[in-house]
Order: structure tokens, then sequence, then C-alpha cells
């Protein structure tokens, strides 16, 4: 007996009546979606999707047939055949049977080989497939009869009513304006909803008008510009024009009376690209010790398409100080996501670009987008990352250095005496108090310089040197403004410092004694040096004793003696004066440039007018009020010269034109009255003459003296 | 004195008299006594007929229907409706062309009593004599006050003012002469508002101020006048050292068309201005306003200083801008050139009111920009940057003339002789110009100069704020002759009217809408005024408040001076007629009877 009865021949009718069935209800949903793809991508997306769809179909197939195995046989033949009695399992059996068994299957064996194996298959799903191939046939069509619509040339659109004409005279009837916008915009072609026009620009626009009656020639008028002749074909006149520069047009007919009214042609100008920096937040970056790579993230954006590749620039500026090497690389990187905003994401491996601390790597994004001719490129905004310098070493021991010096506000000695001789040659013009006053003035700036020598000697100040000079006007104020702070007085004025230093404690001197030099300056100088600066601040205090008791002319020997002898000092040997740190002294307006200047600047400085010229508009704003003749032809120069800068230049041509036309009409005149409001620009605020109320106010005034 | 009265009674009574002698004189029984006295009677009631007597006549009230009467007004017992012309047709009212000859037709009525929006000047303009009644409709919402703006010069900022009634919770906007919203603000409970834009070019230029209810309808659309004055350069000089402020208060002449002369001492003789500008009475003569600041002020000789105090008190012009807290001795130069500041060290914050309302109105009111500078480079988002004031404390001569936000003074100015002084507090003002807001810094200073600038006679007729067609308007501040120009190029001399003295007054009623020039000419040449009168309908609401007003107001003096007047008039004649006619066939009846018998008898 065929005991080796193979279950797959029995399995095999089934499983592809399962497959077929399922590939049936299915295919209808594919097809759709395949001709969905068709419609609104290309051929080549709708063939892609059949493919995938096809493919998907397969899988399920093959699954849904795996279903069907050798427990669903034994089973659907047991369920199916009495004369198997239960028994199939056993004709199917894959383990050594018992004797009894064998028996059973050696009877069930006959039985078996009278049943056809494609009765046991399942029923085809027929309601099912009738209801997907129904359906997916009415889809099918909708999608077809949609197609044909939209290639299909919409009929003539009926223009809005217009100025009626005489019977006989030819008149717009239809109209259709169909505008393709360049290649690159990877904008559809469309129709235009009425004769106004705004697309982008270099878009071909396309006119068909209709007329009736039929004239014998027809052609689109630019206001102020070229006349393009309309050819006429079977729907009627056509014409077409690339769109560059924003104009106005009229349609113009043989026959046909009057002006008829003007229509926009607007481009919309193609916007450069935008470069974002997503990442890193910051424009500069602090590399992170141990830092492998870098990654940035910029982002562009256009109004049509960003081009794919940009070019990135990287600049090293690797050393310190006055030893930095630049360098320059570039590389192409490739974008990702939609076209009108890519991603470009960089990883820089910072090994290879050799930083060391105190460098910059600097990267820059330069992209296009893809207008034809000539596209245009944008430099974004640079990152930079800065692996930080180590910092500098904590200055010790060197305390006069870093500390924050009181700058020099005393006058030098020269300058006394140049003060002293002034005041002793305007002696005459001055009255005794002023004169007094100017020269202990004088005193007082020697008596600073005194001091400021003195500290060298181991001089002590007589008292606190203040700040000769006020650092800021408004100290003064400030410390009136608020006189009742003290301690407890109710707000938080701060612990009050106890140690100002922590290790300063060991200054024992400063705390409880008081020094007479200063620590490092004094011990400097040799005997003799400090026997001539000695010298020389006796002169300075004869001289000051002389400023301030009002006779310059008696100090001015002592204050030249001074001179002579720091210049000797200067002479002999080097003063270590403190440091002064990099805060340099505010300006001194009244000792500043005080010596003989005239003549270094020649003559005044000229301005060049900066008003906006808008006189022409404005003469005619002002003409418009009232009837009369307006210089409409210089006024059209004017806009068109300055259209970069009004907003919407094409309104104002418009009305311009409208005037032309209708030069008596009150309506056009006021209409064009207002766009040129807008087209006037706020000049600076002018100043209003005062009336003196005539020969009343006059007299009132003079009254009241 | 013979009246007619007298002289009547004494004839008709020597007539009747006579006439009952003769009777009496022919017969001499009771039949001839009762015909004298009937002929006596006859005579007295003939007297009567022709002067009935005085009588106290019953109150009748004339109701005076004007615009807007409601049509359910009737005439109760004794009251008589008359309908003035502009009153709504209305059954059993008496047209009458005016008030005056409503009162002449019914001199019988004692009262009057107004109905509707009240009477319009014609009726106003003299007394009825009456106690008169007027109770006022409720407004209809929209507009009911508009005080326009004043001139403005070029570039500046303009703000006028108006109410609205009944529209709590809308919205006004200004519209400019475009059709572009300018500015917006909300209507509160009390109606008022404020709104204001910027003036472009010279010129009569229409803003429309739009009124929204609540629910964001247009409730109305109503001109506003602005006047945009050209005028002539001004001539000023500045002094100082230089510095920001100075450069761009150079910018600021150089654009606005000022005649500036510069003296930026760089210290050392070394002069950054013009040629050397010396201060002397014969430059500051010819100057109108001098900016100084309080350094270089402090740093003029005493001549000079002397100078400059006497050109002010002849007309000249001194701004003096702070750099520093004012010092006593600064305060002390201030004081001699007639500005008394008491106390200005202390530093305050600007409080800087924002541009406009949003980014769209500011757009607007700046107009395009140039190629250096695009409109958008300056937005409202924009930091504002942080100026300081000093608080000047002064006298109560010192007026301001720019205040911040909340009220600070930023400048102000005091008057001396025929000039002015004006203190400018502000150190730091040519941030703004840094931070975009040029616009606002040329604008303060244009109010600070144009406050204290020399006076001068100008051609400046004064003229009712608003200007309606067929209404009568006063033009005042004539002279020499003057005519003008309606917008149909039609001339219309004006009379100058004596009565009004020195203020040179005409009287001019405009026929219709549109821009009318005033032309003087005259000693200075033909000097030129621009008006523009709006459209009728334009102001109907404010025109029906003004007459409620008006008219109440009328009422009450009718009220105050009517007490005194007689109630009495002469009876109706009629009666007595009648009677005399009675009378008169009685006895003549009576004296062919009696009288006539014996004679035939005889």
């Amino acid at each position: 007996m065929s005991r080796e009865l193979r279950f797959e021949n029995w399995l095999r009718p089934a499983r592809r009546r399962a497959a077929i069935d399922v590939g049936l209800v299915w295919l209808p949903l594919v097809l759709v979606i395949a001709a969905l793809g068709w419609a609104v991508g290309s051929a080549g997306m709708g063939a892609a999707i059949l493919l995938m769809g096809g493919l998907a179909l397969g899988w399920a197939a093959s699954r849904v047939a795996s279903r069907f195995d050798r427990g669903w046989l034994v089973r659907r033949m047991n369920a199916r055949e009495i004369q198997l009695e239960d028994s199939a399992g056993l004709l199917f059996a894959e383990a050594e049977l018992g004797p009894l068994e064998r028996l059973q299957a050696d009877r069930i064996a006959t039985r078996v080989d009278a049943i056809d194996p494609v009765s046991l298959a399942d029923g085809w799903s027929r309601r099912g497939i009738a209801i997907a191939w129904g359906l997916g046939a009415i889809a099918l069509a909708a999608i077809f009869v949609w197609q044909v619509q939209e290639a299909t040339v919409p009929p003539l659109a009926t223009p809005a009513p217009s100025a009626g004409a005489a019977p006989g005279e030819p008149r717009l009837t239809g109209q259709r304006v169909r505008i393709v916008p360049p290649a690159y915009t990877g904008l559809a072609p469309r129709y235009a909803e009425s004769l106004d026009i705004r697309a982008p620009m270099g878009s071909r626009i396309e006119w068909t008008l209709a007329f009736a009656p039929q004239p014998p020639s027809a052609a689109l008028q630019l206001v102020g510009g070229q006349r393009l002749p309309l050819a006429r074909g079977d729907e009627g006149w056509s014409g077409a024009l690339r769109l560059d520069v924003p104009s106005l047009y009229r349609i113009t007919a043989d026959g046909m009376p009057g002006a008829s009214p003007a229509h926009r042609l607007e481009p919309i100008a193609d916007e450069p690209p935008q470069v974002r920096v997503i990442e890193p937040a910051s424009g500069l970056v602090m590399m992170r010790p141990g830092q492998r790579s870098w990654r940035v993230v910029f982002e562009a954006s256009d109004d049509y398409a960003v081009d794919q590749l940009a070019r990135l620039t990287l600049t090293t500026a690797i050393g310190e100080g006055e030893n930095v090497r630049f360098a320059e690389r570039s590389q192409t990187i490739t974008g990702t996501g939609d076209r009108r905003r890519r991603r470009f994401v960089v990883d820089f491996p910072l090994a290879s670009f050799g930083l060391q601390p105190g460098s910059d790597l600097i990267a820059q994004l330069t992209v296009a987008d893809t207008r034809s001719p000539g596209p245009q490129m944008v430099r974004g905004p640079g990152v930079i990352l800065r692996f930080p310098a180590p910092e500098p070493p904590q200055a010790e021991g060197l305390d006069l250095m870093a500390k924050q010096q009181m700058p020099a506000y005393f006058r030098s000695q020269r300058q006394v005496i140049i003060d002293t001789e002034a005041l002793i040659r305007q002696r005459g013009n001055l009255s005794a108090d002023e004169f007094m006053l100017r020269s202990d003035t004088i005193g007082v700036d020697q008596r600073l310089l005194r001091l400021r020598y003195g500290q060298f000697v181991g001089m002590e100040a007589e008292e606190t040197p203040r700040p000769p000079m006020p650092t800021s006007d408004k100290e003064t104020p400030r410390e009136k403004a608020e006189p009742e702070h003290y301690d407890g007085d109710g707000h938080d004025h701060g612990a009050a410092p106890e140690s100002p230093v922590f290790g300063d404690l060991g200054n024992i001197t400063a705390e409880y004694g008081h020094v007479h030099d200063e620590s490092e300056a004094a011990t400097l100088l040799d005997p003799d040096t400090r026997a001539l600066l000695k010298s020389a601040l006796d002169a300075m205090w004869d001289a000051e004793l002389n400023l301030r008791s009002g006779r310059p002319d008696a100090a001015l020997p002592f204050e030249n003696k001074a001179l002579d002898y720091i210049k000797q000092v200067q002479q002999a040997t080097r003063i270590y004066l403190p440091r002064i740190g990099s805060k340099q002294p505010p300006i001194d307006m009244a000792r500043r440039m005080s010596g003989k200047r005239e003549g270094i600047v020649g003559g005044g400085a000229v301005l060049t007018p900066f008003a906006i010229e808008d006189a022409v508009p404005a003469t005619a704003w002002r003409a418009l009020a009232a009837p009369g003749v307006i210089d409409l032809e210089g006024l059209d120069r004017w806009v068109r010269g300055n259209s970069a800068r009004i907003r919407d230049p094409l309104a104002v041509l418009a009305a311009i034109d409208a005037v032309r036309g209708a030069p008596a009409s009150r309506a056009v005149r006021e209409r064009l009255r207002g766009q040129l409001w807008a087209v006037l620009t706020q000049p600076p605020a002018q100043v209003r003459r005062r009336n003196d109320g005539g020969a009343l106010g006059r007299r009132y005034l003079q009254g009241l003296r | 004195m013979l009246t007619p009265e007298t002289l009547s009674a004494l004839l008709i009574s020597a007539g009747a008299l006579a006439a009952a002698v003769r009777l009496l004189l022919r017969r001499r029984d009771w039949r001839a006594g009762l015909l004298a006295l009937l002929t006596i009677a006859s005579g007295l009631v003939l007297y009567l007929a022709l002067f009935p007597p005085r009588l106290p006549v019953g109150g009748e009230t004339l109701l005076v229907a004007s615009a807007e009467t409601p049509a359910s007004a009737r005439a109760g017992p004794g009251e008589v409706l008359v309908a003035l012309p502009e009153a709504p047709p209305l059954p059993g009212a008496e047209q009458v062309p005016d008030l005056a000859t409503a009162l002449r037709r019914h001199e019988q009525v004692q009262r009057i009593r107004i109905l509707g929006r009240g009477l319009t000047q014609r009726d106003r303009d003299a007394d009825a004599g009456l106690p008169a009644q007027f109770t006022p409709l409720p407004l209809p919402p929209g507009l009911v006050r508009l005080d326009p703006p004043a001139d403005t010069p070029s570039g500046a900022v303009f703000a006028f003012a108006g109410e609205a009634a009944g529209i709590d919770g809308g919205m006004a906007e200004l519209l400019d002469p475009a059709g572009r919203v300018v500015d917006r603000r909300q209507i509160g409970a009390e109606g008022g508002f404020t709104l204001g834009s910027t003036a472009r070019a010279p010129g009569l230029s229409r803003f429309t101020l739009r009124l929204r209810g609540r629910d964001t309808k247009i409730v109305s659309d109503t001109p506003v006048p602005l006047r945009t004055l050209a005028e002539q350069p001004l001539r000023a000089l500045l002094i100082g050292a230089p510095s920001p402020e100075a450069k761009y208060l150079r910018r600021w002449a150089e654009d606005s068309g000022i005649e500036l002369q510069s003296r930026l001492d760089a210290g050392g003789g070394v002069d950054l201005g013009d040629a050397q500008v010396s201060l002397d009475a014969a430059t500051l003569g010819e100057r109108d306003v001098v900016i100084i600041d309080d350094r270089s002020l402090a740093a003029l000789g005493s001549g000079s200083r002397a100078a400059l105090a006497q050109a002010v008190a002849g007309g000249l012009g001194v701004v003096v801008r702070m750099t520093a807290p004012a010092t006593s001795a600064g305060r002390e130069i201030w004081r001699s050139l007639g500005l008394t500041v008491n106390e200005a060290s202390e530093i305050a914050p600007v409080a800087l009111p924002p541009l406009a309302v949003d980014a769209d109105a500011l757009l607007v009111r700046r107009g395009p920009g140039s190629a250096d500078v695009p409109a958008q480079i300056n937005t409202l988002d924009d930091p504002a940057p942080d100026l300081g004031r000093w608080r000047a404390e002064a006298g109560p001569d010192f007026v301001a003339a720019v205040t911040d936000a909340e009220g600070g003074v930023l400048s102000g100015w005091q008057q001396r002789g025929e000039g002015r002084v004006a203190l400018w507090t502000v150190a730091n003002s040519f941030a703004l110009v840094l931070n975009g807001q040029s616009d606002r810094y040329y604008q303060w200073w244009s109010e600070t100069v144009s406050a204290v600038t020399r006076p001068e006679t100008l051609f400046r007729p004064d003229l009712p704020r608003l200007i309606k067609p067929g209404e009568r308007m006063a033009i005042c501040g004539l002279a020499g002759s003057v005519r003008v120009i309606a917008p149909d190029a039609t001339e219309t001399a004006l009379l100058i009217d004596p009565a009004a003295g020195p203020r040179g007054c005409a009287a001019y009623w405009p026929a219709r809408a549109g821009e009318h020039m005033i032309v003087q000419t005259g000693k200075n040449g033909s000097q030129t005024f621009a008006f523009d009168v709006l459209p009728a309908m334009a102001l109907d609401a404010i025109t029906a408040r003004e007459t409620a007003e008006a008219t109440s107001r009328w009422a009450a003096a009718q009220a105050a001076s009517g007490k005194g007047k007689v109630s009495d008039r002469r009876g109706p004649a009629w009666p007595w007629f009648i009677a005399w006619l009675l009378l008169s066939s009685g006895l003549w009846f009576g004296e062919r009877r009696w009288l006539g018998r014996p004679m035939t008898v005889a």
C-alpha cells in the first residue's frame, strides 16, 4: 500500500486556492493606491507602489497558504469524509504506528484515494472578491475622471462686467490666464483667477482672450512700455510674456472704446535661502576635555528649494597670542529632508585638526537655492569651537601690580608752570577775587604733585589723599541722595568686613602702626637721588606757599627750580613708580589740548544731506487737492525710479494711469492722492515758527517787561 | 399828547352827545329819552369796538418742532404746533420759515417749548422774549466731540482728541489719507480718546477717524482735517563741545532744513564748527534760536553772556542743554538769561511711550525707507534706550515743552521779554538715534525749539476748527485786501468788519467742501493760507450735540429774561362790533318807528 502518502499533494490545491483568494480580494486596493500614486506623483511612483503592493500581497498570500498544514488536513478530512472514520490522522502519522493502528490505516488508505484533494479546499470568498473589485473599479474610474478633468484646459471665464461698450464695439467676453512658473520652483502650472496676476518671477504668462464682435487685431499694452500683439487662434486671441518686472497692462483691441482698466503684473521675487544653526545652541562652544568629535547641525530654508549640496568652510586658528596660524579648508556636504527645508549635519573628528589649547575651529555653511540662472548663495552664521587656553598662573608676590591703582590725576610740574605763566599774563583782566581763586587752584595742583613725589622719600601724607578730580559727576548727588544709611536702619547692608583678605593677618604694621613711605619705592632710591628729590620737594613747597597766598610771580622761580630738580632726578636714576593698571584715567576736558593747536582743523565738518528726496510726489500730492494739471510723467518716472523702496508701486502706477485717463475725475484724483500719501516718507520733524500775535501781542509782551 | 384813542373818544362822545341832545330837543317823552340813551350807548360800544379793552390773555404754548422731532408730536389744548424748515413732516403742524415768523404769527403765545434736536444758529440769534423750555433728545451713538489737531510742522507728531457717545467698549481708529490704520484706542465708559500720527509734506490732508462698536462694526467715519505748514528755514546757532548730541543735532538740522551755524569748541582754540562765530548783538540778531550746552554757557565771557541775555529779551530763543547736574553757579547764569530753576541735580529715568500701537502702524507712520535705511530695519520690538533726565524744579513760570509718558519734564521754557529760554534736561538723548528712534529724537527737539524760537509776524488767520459748507464762518487776523479762492476757483473778496477792531475779522460762507485758500495782499506782499471745508454730512453727530447744548443755553437765557413781561393784551373786537351793530340797528329802527310817525301823521 502507498503508505508514503504525501500530505503536501493533498494540501496543494487548498493552499493555491487560499493564496489566489487573498490576491483577488486585495489586488483592487493595490491597484487603486498605485493609480493614486500615479495621479498625484508620477508614473514611476505608481509603478513603485504597484511593485511594492504586489510583493506585500505575495507575502501575505504565502502567509495565508502556510496556515494549511498537516493538522489542518487531518481535521478537514475527518470533518468532511465520514468514511475515514475519524482516522485520517493515522494516514499521515509520522510516528511508528501500533499494530491495531496500522490495520485501521490500511483500511482507510484505500478509501482515501477516492477523495479528490480539490474538494478539501475552502470555497472562494465570492462576496469579498465582488465587493473589492466593485469598489476598486469605482475608485479607479473616479481617479481616471479626475485626471482627465485635470488635464483639460478650462473654458474661457467671463470677465467682470466693465463699462458698457456701444453696440458694434468689441468687448472682452472671455479670458483665461495660464501661469507657468519656472521649472526650478517645482510649482505646477495654474490658471489665474483674474487678469491681475501675481506669479513667481520668471514665470511665463499665457493669455487667451475672446472678444465679441471679433476685432481685426488685439494687443496687450504694458503701461509705459511695450505692446504685445495677440495672435488669433481657435479659442480666441492669445499671447504670452515672461514676467520679470512689475508693470501694469491693459487689453486693447481695434475699435475698443476708451481706455480699459489697467491690470497688474506682479512678480514674486525669489528670496535667498536662510541658514540657521540648530546645534550647538550658541555661537561659541568651549571644547570639553577629552572631546573627540563635534557635531554641528545647520538648517537651510528657502521659498522654493535648497540645493542639496552645500559648501562647508572650516577655518582653524591654531596658536596663541601673536603666533596664530590660520588654515581654511572646505568640503561639500549633502543635506537631508524636504526640498524647502534641508538639514545639514556634520560630525567633525577633532583629532584631524591638530587643535592646541587656545585655538579655534570655525565652521560656516554656504548654501544655494536652485534658482536658474544664477542660484542665490548665502553664507550662514559661523560657529566656533574653542579649545580653552590654560588659566594663567595666579600672580603671587605682585600685590602692587595686581592691585587696582588710583589713576594719576595730578598735573605735571611743567603744567603748573604753564598755568602760572598764563595766570600772570591774564592778571589785568581778572578781578582780585578771581585771581586769588585761580592762583589757589594752581597751588592745590602743586601740592598734590608735591605729595605724590613725597611718597618716594618717605614723606608722610598730611591727610588722606583724595582723588583731585571727581571720577564721576554722579558721586556727590548719590551721597546726598541717601543720607540715612547706617547699620541697623532696617535693611540689609551685608556683613561688615572683618578681615578683608585671608592671610592678611601678618600685616601688623598696617593694622597697628603706619608706614612713612611706600614699602617698595622708598628703598629703591640711592641717597643722591633722594637728596635731589628732597630739594625738588622743598622748591615745590615754596612754590605752593606763594601760589596759595596769591603771588604766582613769586612762585614761578620755585616752580622752575623744582622742574629742574625733577629733570635731574629723572636723568639720574629710574624711579620705580607703582605700575598702573590698564584702566585708563577718564579724559579731563579742562586739561586736555590746552597747548597751541590753532589751525589743526580746516573748516567745519560738512554733512551730506540724508533726507529722502520725495519732493516730486509731495508736489503732486498738493496739486491734486485742487483741480489743475499735474506732472504725471515726472511722477511716473519718480515712482519707477523708487519702486524698490515703495511697498506697492503698482498700485501707485495704476492710480497715475487712472488719472491720466480721467484727469478731471475727482474720485480718481482722490485715490491717487491717497496712494501718494503712502509713498511719502515721514521727514525729520521741522520747527514750527512762533507767531508774535501781531501788533497786539507785541504790545502785550512789551507791557510785561 | 393826542393819541388816536383819546381823539376817537372825543369825537365819538361829541357826536353821541350832539345826537342825544338833538333828539331830546325835538321831542321830550320817554321814547326820545330811550333813543338818546341808546345813542350814547352806541357811541360807547363803537369806541370799545375800535379799541377793545385789554384783557388778561389765556396762556397758549408754542410748540416748535426742530430736526428729528418725533412724528407723534401733536398740539394739545392751549398749544400751537409750528414746524421749522428742518423738521420732519408733521400732521397738523404749521410750516414756518423761522422762529421769528412763528412768533409774529402767534402773538398770543406765552411760552415756547422746543421739540427735537434744537434750534439752529438762525433761530438762536435773537431773543424770543418768552420763556422757553427745551429737553435735549438723547445723543445718537457716534462722535459727539472732535478737537482737530493744531497746525503741525512737516514731519512732526500731531494729536487730537475726541469723544464718542454710546459705544462703550468700542474702538477709535485713525486712518491716514491712504486708508491705513495708524493709531487705535479703546473707548472707555467716559467716551473720550486721544489719537495721533505724523504729518508729512506741507499741505492740507484729511485723516479719517473711524469709530467701531463693541462688535467691531463701523459706527461712523469722520474726516479729521490736518494742516501741515510750510515754514521758512529756521536760523539756528549751535554752541558746544564736539559730542554725540551735537553730532545728531547737526544731522537733524541738515535734514530738516534748518540753517545751522555751529561753534564746536574742541579746546585749545580749535573749533570744529563753521568759521568763527562771535556772540555779539549783530550775530544774535540774525539767529532765531541758540542751542548751547551748560558748560559752554558757563565758559562764555561776561560780555558774550550779557549779549545773549539782551538778545533773549529782544526775542531770541535759547535752549540750554544740560550735560551735568546743575550747580549753583550754573543756575545763577541761567537766571541771568531768564531761566529760574531751583534744583536740577537729581537723575530720574525717562519713561518712553511706545512709538505706535503695533508694528504695522509704525511702518505706515514712518513711510517707506531709503536704500540705506530700509523701513523694516527698525522695528517696534527694538529695545528702547535707557535715558535719564535731571529733575528740574522750577517756578510756575516754567512751561513744559516735552514730557515723557509719565509726565516728567524733558524740556521746558520760560518767557523773558519777547524771547524764551528753554532747558533741555536729557543728557543722552542722542541714544534715541542710535537705537533707531531718530523720529522721536527729532520730534522732541522740534517741540523744544518750536517753543522758544524767535516770534515773527506770520500770516496765520484765526479760523473755526471744523468748517462746514453753508455755515457762516468768521476769519480773524486779516488786514489789507483779502479774498478767498474756493475749490471751483471762484474768488470772493472779504470785507473786514470795522467793528471787530484790531482783530481784523471778516465773515465768509463756504458754499462747498474742499480746499479753500485765503489770499491776503498787503504790505508784505501776497500771503496765502489754506483751509479745508469738510463735507456737509461729515459732522452730523457733533452738530447735533452742539445744537442741543446751544439751544439749552438759549432756552435758559430766555427763561431768565422773559420773566417781567406783561401778559395782558387787547381782547377781540368783534363782540363789541356786533353789540354796536345791534344797538345801532335798534336805534335806527326806533328812530324810524317813533320819530318818523309823527312826521307822517303831521
